[in-house]
C-alpha cells in the first residue's frame, strides 16, 4: 500500500501485498500467520480495508466497534462449529473450461479491492484463491460475502479453503455493491424516474465475471 | 448463468397467463394505455407504494396532486435512510434531513409508478401486445387485469392492474421468461381525488437555508458528438436521451466521475448506457449482474468502460454493449 508514509516495513508490505492479491503459497501463509499474531497487523489489515470502504462509499463507514464485534461473535461461533481447515478436494474447473467467463461467488472480494490502490489487477484473483490457513475470522474482516467456491484453473496447490461456517452456508453470490449501485441509481433516476428499492438494501446478483 | 426464475416464486397465474393462447389481443390497446397514463399524472391521489425489487422490499408514501396544468407530488421513501422528494412539473428536489443534504434536479415528466414511461403509445404496441387477463381486487380497489405481452424475446412482459374506475395502475409486475415475477411495484392502499393545496409541496422545495444545495451538471450531448455510434441497433429500441453527468453527488469531497449516459426505450422498458473513461481502480473486471429485472454488463472498451442497465434480460443488455462502437 502506498499511503503509509513511514518506512516500508517488510511484513508490513508482505501483508500489504496479501491484501492487493499478490502472494501465494509460503508467502501467503506467511503474512496470514503475521495477521495471526501480531495485534498491530490486523489494525493496520482493517484499517487498510475501512479506507477502502469508505473511499467506495459513505455507507460503509462503519464504526470499527461494529467489526470487533462482527469478529468475536464470529470467532465464538466458530469455537462451537467443528470447522474443517483442512484444504478440500479440489474442484475440476469444468464450469469455467466450458465458458469464457466464470461463474464467480467472489464479487464482493474483487470489488472491494477497487479503490483500495492495488497497483496491479492481475493479483485479485490470487487474493481470492487464498492458501487453507486463511481462517474464516480473516475473510470476514473484508465484511460483505464470505467466498465458498472458486473454479480458477490456475490455483495451483493452493487452493481455497471451504470455510464451512454458519455464513458460509449463505448464498455467496448475493452482494451488497456500492459501485453497481450507483449505476443502478443513476439509471432508474433519468430512465424511469423510479426509486424503486433505493430504500431498501440493493441486492446484486453476479450473473458472471469476467478476467 | 443462473436462470433469473430460481430466484423468484412463480406464481402459477403468470405461468398461465403468458401460456395461455385464449387470451385475445385487446382491441382498443391505444385507448387503455392512453388511459393508464392520463390517470397517473393527470389525476390526484394518495396512498402507499410497496417495491419488490429482487428480493428486497421497500416501501413509500406517494401524494400526488394534479390541478390541470400543474403536477405536484411528494414521496416519501419509509425504508432505510430518510428521503423524500418533492416534484413540481419537471423540478425535482431530493431531500435527505439526517445529512441536510438537498438535490436539485431538472428530470422528465413522470416515468414512474403509477405512471408508464411517456411514450406514445404506439411505440409501446409495436413492440408489445396488450391483453385483457382477467379482474382483480388490488389495494380495496376493482381492477382489470392486463398483460404487455414482448413480441420478442428482447424484452421482459408486463403485468398490470387498472383501477377499473379511473385506469390508474394499481400494481405493476415485470415478468421473466418463464412467467416469474422479477420485480413489483404496487399501491397497498389508495384514496383518490385528495385534494392538497400547492403551497405544501412548494415550501419545501424552496426553503433550504441550511441545507447543503447540490445541483448535478447535468449537459446534454449526443453520442456521434462523443465519438460514439450505435452501430447495431437493438430492435425496437430509440435513443430517448443522451447527457453528460456525473454518476452521483452523494459520495466523498472528490470530483465525482463524468459519464455520458445515454437512455434507449422500446416504449416500455428502459436501457442506460454509460460510457466513461476507464479506471482501472475502479473498473476491476467485467461481469454480469442482475438485481430486480435490471440487469446490469459492465465491459472494458480500450480506454473506455461501458455499463448497461436496464429492464431486459441479459442478453438484450449484451446486445446493447456489443453493438456500440468507437469512432474515434
Amino acid at each position: 500500500m502506498s499511503n503509509r508514509s513511514d518506512a516500508p516495513d517488510p511484513r508490513r508490505l508482505r501483508l500489504s501485498s496479501l491484501m492487493d492479491g499478490e502472494l501465494s503459497g509460503d508467502e501467503a501463509a506467511d503474512a496470514c500467520a503475521l495477521w495471526r499474531q501480531a495485534p498491530d497487523a490486523r489494525a493496520d489489515w482493517h484499517a487498510w480495508h475501512l479506507v477502502g470502504d469508505v473511499l467506495r462509499s459513505d455507507d460503509l463507514a462503519l464504526r470499527p466497534a461494529r467489526d470487533e464485534a462482527f469478529l468475536q461473535a464470529l470467532r465464538l461461533r466458530l469455537a462451537d462449529e467443528p470447522v474443517p481447515l483442512a484444504p478440500a478436494a479440489l474442484q475440476e474447473p469444468q464450469t469455467v473450461a466450458s465458458t469464457p467467463v466464470s461463474l464467480a461467488a467472489h464479487g464482493a472480494v474483487a470489488q472491494g479491492l477497487a479503490g483500495r490502490g492495488a497497483p496491479r489487477r492481475r493479483g485479485l484473483r490470487g487474493w481470492v484463491v487464498a492458501p487453507a490457513a486463511l481462517a474464516a475470522g480473516f475473510l470476514a474482516v473484508v465484511g460483505v460475502t464470505l467466498v465458498t467456491r472458486h473454479t480458477a484453473p490456475e490455483s495451483g496447490p493452493a487452493t481455497l479453503a471451504r470455510a464451512e461456517g454458519p455464513a458460509a452456508a449463505a448464498s455467496a453470490v448475493l452482494v451488497r455493491n456500492a459501485q453497481l449501485d450507483r449505476y443502478l441509481l443513476a439509471h432508474r433516476a433519468l430512465a424511469s424516474g423510479t426509486m424503486a428499492g433505493a430504500g431498501a438494501e440493493q441486492r446484486m446478483h453476479i450473473v458472471f465475471e469476467g478476467r | 448463468m443462473l436462470a433469473p426464475g430460481a430466484r423468484a416464486g412463480q406464481p402459477a397465474s403468470a405461468a398461465a397467463a403468458l401460456a395461455a393462447p385464449a387470451v385475445a389481443p385487446v382491441s382498443d390497446a391505444d385507448g387503455w394505455l392512453h388511459r393508464i397514463q392520463q390517470a397517473a399524472t393527470g389525476s390526484s391521489y394518495q396512498g402507499t407504494l410497496t417495491f419488490n425489487v429482487g428480493g428486497s422490499t421497500s416501501s413509500a408514501r406517494v401524494l400526488h396532486h394534479c390541478d390541470g396544468r400543474q403536477t405536484y407530488e411528494r414521496l416519501e421513501l419509509l425504508d432505510g435512510e430518510s428521503r423524500v422528494q418533492y416534484r413540481h412539473n419537471e423540478q425535482v428536489v431530493t431531500l435527505w434531513p439526517s445529512a441536510r443534504r438537498a438535490l436539485l434536479e431538472t428530470r422528465d415528466p413522470v416515468a414512474q409508478f403509477p405512471a408508464l414511461p411517456a411514450a406514445s403509445s404506439a411505440r409501446v404496441l409495436e413492440n408489445y401486445e396488450l391483453q385483457k387477463v382477467g379482474q382483480e381486487r388490488v389495494a380495496g380497489q376493482d381492477s382489470d387485469v392486463l398483460l404487455l405481452k414482448p413480441r420478442d424475446r428482447l424484452r421482459f412482459a408486463q403485468r398490470l392492474w387498472a383501477h377499473r374506475e379511473t385506469g390508474l395502475l394499481l400494481r405493476n409486475d415485470v415478468l421473466g421468461a418463464a412467467g416469474e415475477v422479477l420485480e413489483s411495484a404496487a399501491f397497498v392502499d389508495l384514496r383518490l381525488g385528495t385534494r392538497p393545496s400547492a403551497e405544501q409541496f412548494l415550501k419545501p422545495m424552496k426553503q433550504l437555508d441550511g441545507w447543503r444545495v447540490q445541483r448535478p451538471p447535468v449537459e446534454r450531448t449526443q453520442l456521434e458528438a462523443e465519438g460514439w455510434l450505435m452501430s447495431k441497433p437493438v430492435p425496437g429500441f430509440q435513443l430517448v436521451s443522451c447527457v453528460r453527468r456525473p454518476l452521483d453527488m452523494g459520495h466523498g469531497d472528490g470530483t465525482p466521475p463524468q459519464v455520458i449516459q445515454s437512455v434507449f426505450s422500446d416504449g416500455l422498458a428502459q436501457v442506460s448506457v454509460f460510457i466513461e473513461r476507464y479506471d482501472p481502480q475502479r473498473h476491476v473486471r467485467p461481469m454480469g449482474s442482475v438485481t430486480g429485472a435490471s440487469h446490469t454488463v459492465m465491459a472494458r472498451r480500450g480506454d473506455w468502460w461501458i455499463t448497461v442497465v436496464g429492464e431486459v434480460p441479459m442478453a438484450t443488455a449484451q446486445q446493447f454493449e456489443a453493438g456500440l462502437e468507437r469512432k474515434r
